[in-house]
């Protein structure tokens, strides 16, 4: 029972970081710009997708292609950004739900003709840890560990460094940071950049354990929105301690339970935050 | 300088909108689906093979997903039904029991994989394009948003490869199946252990079952677990889980708790692939394991690489699978012509397409009024044969399937090598399966 009790909380953890990363670059470009991503799935798909391709076209370690994929990602958000998004920053929200909308259509049928619809996934031979009869998966430690790098770089960047406090000032007042001299274009352009960057390396890690396929994305963000929400919309922390608690909630419902209600329960908690802490956990914290 | 930003209480909203109006149009569109006859238009432009000479005509339509997520399954088939058209032209048509001969041409349209356009295709199909039968989709979904039409119209429909549940069946009066049915699915793996390794390894009664929660994982799953109890086994552990479910690590430490000897799981595809991958990294380790139907595909294979050695899985046919047949080309004949014609090797879709196209051949070489419907469903219904697919026989009443048998195949140094039926030409089976860190 000890094992069963370890066990789940390991796999809870692991899929917890996972769940973190991918609402990570969500609540990042919902924080600076007030996007919300409705293409982050597809998004997601595409980091997989860029990791299978790297992986299978030049024979490397797939960590390679995760990182080639991550870069990717930052210099597409600063693209989308420069070709897309400054226009929604102003619009009314519905347009930049619409625009949103449609980019993620784009990207499931570009990826459906380059990729087909057949499911794929990496076939990763990192070790298995075993300690009696509880186990740890190599290839679920270095996600864990990226995911936690990711998050450290992300808030020691938002918190300790110049270009931190010039996102933050923006964040809390666009005009007055303007008046102060810090150029809001550069700054949101830099917000797209590294939460859709964030937003490829969750797809490409997640590439290491799930099979993947182009209208597969919905299911993760999904569970992005569930963390967002959960971890405070815009707080980087916060989602990494919703997706923990997520993936923990997640490991306990199908060890002790069922598998079969782990989403219902997911949403159970969507709809208690949202009537008990609209806020969510960080709300009012800094 | 006024700008318009989105508070996180209008984010909440939105979000909620958009997941509330997801929900209602999905839940709108089961209900227009199951419940509205579709309407018919006309849309993407038929692939016909068209006949030549003075011969009657014998017009067969039908969908096949020649895109979208089915893509692959419905190219073999098109493609077989395709080439049983051919074969039968070139041999000079189907001498009919009416003592007449006919030529077939065939009409098969893109249904894109959208149960919404079989709806209105088949509609097409039979008051436009005014096709005697019909050919059935691919996949249970597909085949089901036929059944209303050809009920309606009273047209004879021979299904390829569509699965279903028999509590499904509403007296349908003008469809016969030709694959064997979710039901029969995991009866085939487990005949096969009570045969061939239950008399050496008593422990291999001890089994361990889980199945997704939809349609047809629900069916092949739920059927297996009842047929092992009553065939003898000792299930220490079933258990059903969310179909869309990608992390299977708490259920299966639950299932690793249990110690069964045997692993067995109706999954699709990517449950397949996903229990796999994550049994090694959890170390779990069985005598012998079945993860789901998807593991036939040789792109399993190139997914999992080693990890796919001595997995077992269960299919409608495969290449090799030899039976004492009586009707129809012999299993090279069809082998040898699908490639010719195609260049690339037939699955079973391929073959399951080519069993539609000898079901209604058959049936027209037997039934004195063979542009008859009803006549064609009766003959259909009393026909038996054994194919190089295997045994066809229905349920006269319901057309349901009971004769055609599953094969077992095992992945044996990166080949499928057939383990069941023993009849036809069963190898070797390796049991136990190596453990993930001897592989």
């Amino acid at each position: 029972m000890l094992e069963l009790l370890i066990q789940t909380i390991i796999n809870g953890l692991f899929i917890g970081f996972l769940f973190g990363l991918a609402g990570m670059g969500l609540t990042l470009i919902f924080g600076i710009m007030k996007l919300l991503n409705f293409a982050q799935g597809p998004m997601i798909m595409l980091g997989a997708y860029g990791a299978f391709w790297v992986y299978v076209l030049l024979s490397v370690d797939p960590m390679l292609g995760i990182l080639m994929t991550a870069i990717f990602g930052l210099i597409l958000g600063a693209l989308l950004y420069r070709g897309l998004l400054f226009k929604l920053v102003q619009a009314p929200a519905l347009a930049s739900l619409l625009v949103l909308f449609g980019v993620s259509m784009i990207l499931e049928n570009t990826m459906l003709n380059l990729w087909s619809p057949n499911p794929r996934s990496i076939p990763v031979d990192y070790p298995t840890f075993s300690f009696g009869l509880v186990t740890i998966s190599g290839a679920r430690l270095i996600v864990s560990a990226v995911a936690i790098l990711a998050s450290m770089l992300l808030m020691v960047t938002l918190k300790w460094t110049t270009f931190g406090r010039i996102i933050r000032a923006t964040v809390q007042d666009r005009n007055a940071a303007t008046l102060m001299g810090v150029d809001v274009t550069n700054v949101y352009m830099v917000g797209s950049s590294i939460g859709i960057g964030l937003t490829l390396l969750s797809g490409g890690l997640l590439a290491l354990i799930y099979p993947f396929e182009p209208f597969g994305g919905l299911q993760y963000s999904l569970y992005s929105f569930v963390v967002v929400v959960l971890g405070t919309l815009g707080n980087p922390l916060g989602c990494l301690l919703a997706g923990l608690i997520i993936g923990l909630l997640h490991s306990f419902t199908g060890s002790y339970w069922t598998l079969n209600m782990s989403p219902a329960v997911a949403y159970l908690i969507l709809v208690l935050t949202l009537l008990f802490r609209p806020g969510g956990l960080m709300a009012g914290r800094d | 300088m006024s700008e318009e930003k989105i508070s996180r209480r209008k984010y909440l909203k939105y979000a909620g909108a958009a997941v509330a109006a997801g929900a209602v149009a999905a839940a709108g569109y089961g209900i227009s689906q199951y419940y509205k006859p579709p309407t018919p238009t006309t849309t993407t432009s038929p692939t016909v093979t068209v006949t030549t000479g003075g011969k009657r005509k014998v017009r067969i339509g039908g969908t096949k997903p020649f895109t979208g997520p089915e893509a692959l399954p419905g190219k073999s088939e098109g493609d077989a039904n395709k080439l049983w058209a051919k074969m039968v032209n070139e041999a000079g048509g189907i001498k009919a029991g009416d003592g007449n001969t006919y030529e077939v041409e065939l009409v098969l349209y893109n249904d894109e994989d959208k149960p919404e356009n079989v709806g209105r295709l088949y509609e097409k199909l039979i008051t436009d394009d005014k096709v005697d039968f019909l050919f059935g989709p691919v996949y249970g979904p597909l085949g089901m948003a036929t059944v209303p039409i050809v009920e309606k119209y009273q047209k004879f429909e021979i299904f390829g490869t569509c699965s279903f549940n028999p509590k499904d069946f509403r007296n349908w009066k003008y469809i016969v199946h030709t694959i064997t049915n979710g039901p029969g699915y995991m009866p085939a793996i487990l005949d096969m252990i009570w045969e061939r390794v239950v008399p050496n390894d008593p422990e291999a009664k001890n089994l361990a079952i889980t199945h997704g929660d939809d349609a047809f994982r629900q069916t092949a799953g739920s059927y297996g677990y009842e047929y092992a109890k009553q065939k003898g086994f000792n299930v220490v552990f079933y258990e059903t889980y969310h179909s869309a479910i990608t992390d299977f690590s708490p259920l299966l430490t639950k299932v690793k708790g249990a110690q069964p000897a045997i692993y067995m799981n109706a999954g699709v595809y990517t449950d397949a692939i996903q229990i796999i991958k994550q049994m090694r990294e959890l170390d779990f380790n069985v005598k012998l394991l079945w993860t789901g139907t998807g593991i036939v595909f040789p792109r399993a294979y190139e997914a999992l690489g080693k990890y796919a050695e001595d997995i077992v899985t269960c299919t409608q046919w495969e290449k090799g699978l030899i039976y004492k047949q009586d009707y129809g080309p012999t299993h090279d004949e069809f082998l040898n012509a699908f490639q010719k014609e195609y260049d690339y090797q037939p699955d079973y879709h391929a073959a399951t397409g080519f069993q539609q196209g000898l079901v209604l051949q058959r049936a027209m070489e037997l039934c004195d009024d063979p542009l008859n419907s009803e006549k064609m469903r009766k003959v259909a219904g009393e026909l038996e044969m054994t194919t190089f697919y295997g045994k066809y026989k229905v349920d006269p009443v319901t057309g349901w399937q009971t004769d055609h048998k599953m094969a077992v195949v095992q992945w044996q140094n990166a080949e499928k090598v057939i383990v069941w039926p023993m009849e036809a030409g069963a190898k070797t089976l390796h049991y136990p399966i190596k453990k993930w860190s001897e592989r």
